[in-house]
């Protein structure tokens, strides 16, 4: 039997797409304002970040200290990059997903 | 109508002291006679007028500058409290964080909060702020607080009801 494999909650879901997305500009305020533009909702910067934390403990995400910048009051960004077990999660989730919706008619996009 | 420079000496000449514009004066008195006026002292006047006219503008261009000095600095202090986020607000922000998280988060929450208010006005961006504090307070604390707590607080609550 295969392994078991760890399926992603919805928002942590959107969260990592966001980071892939942001690559190399993946910080707390813009993840957070790339969240908030998909989903047209306003995101608060403590969901974001509890998702993001959840995310690295699962080794889903890398995080390191950037560099501090005078319009953040000389404090410095956290930036994330997205690991290879983030990218196997998110294929799987999707995976589970698509086998779900298959063959069911309720205009939904199947890839 | 116009003045005559002639008119103008003539009126420079009234003013001094020793002639009163006649051009004639008894230097030692009415007895030993009369004697042409150089208007020395009309001459010392005039420019002792003219050095207190300079310092005067001096002193008005000085006002003049401490007042543009002093209206730069009230809208330059203005204006970065403006981009600043309430004080109250980080605060409450800081609170509900722990150690490490007091660096990014407060940071990226003023990066926003100079966006939005440039954007939308300080009044509207302080509400955002506000807001943002809020919003995150329940996952904060959620995260915060390990499952061995949550269980203890439902076992409690549990005995009670």
């Amino acid at each position: 039997m295969s392994e078991p494999k760890d399926y992603l909650g919805h928002f942590e879901e959107i969260v990592l797409l966001a980071v892939m997305r942001l690559a190399e500009n993946a910080y707390g305020a813009k993840i957070r304002q790339t969240v908030a533009e998909a989903t047209e909702r306003d995101v608060s910067i403590g969901a974001v970040y509890a998702t993001l934390d959840r995310l690295e403990r699962k080794g889903y995400l890398k995080s390191w200290q950037g560099e501090a910048t005078p319009e953040r009051g000389g404090r410095a960004k956290r930036y994330f990059r997205v690991e290879g077990a983030g990218v196997q999660a998110l294929n799987d989730t999707n995976g589970a997903r698509n086998r779900l919706a298959q063959g069911l008619d309720f205009g939904l996009d199947v890839a | 109508m116009g003045v005559s420079f002639d008119e103008v000496e003539r009126q420079d000449w009234r003013s001094c002291p020793d002639c009163q514009g006649t051009g004639f004066w008894y230097p030692e008195g009415q007895e030993k006679g009369v004697a042409k006026c150089k208007h020395t002292r009309l001459v010392t006047s005039d420019a002792q007028r003219r050095r207190e006219e300079l310092v005067r503008e001096y002193e008005r261009r000085v006002v003049m500058a401490k007042l543009a000095y002093q209206r730069h600095a009230f809208t330059r202090k203005s204006q970065k409290k403006a981009s600043m986020p309430p004080p109250f607000g980080v605060r409450a922000l800081l609170l509900i964080l722990n150690k490490d998280e007091r660096i990014n988060i407060p940071g990226d929450l003023e990066e926003e909060f100079a966006e939005i208010a440039t954007k939308h006005g300080a009044r509207f961006a302080k509400v955002w702020y506000y807001k943002q504090v809020a919003g995150s307070a329940w996952p904060m604390i959620r995260k915060g607080v390990r499952w061995g707590v949550w269980a203890w607080i439902g076992e409690w609550l549990r005995q009670r009801i």
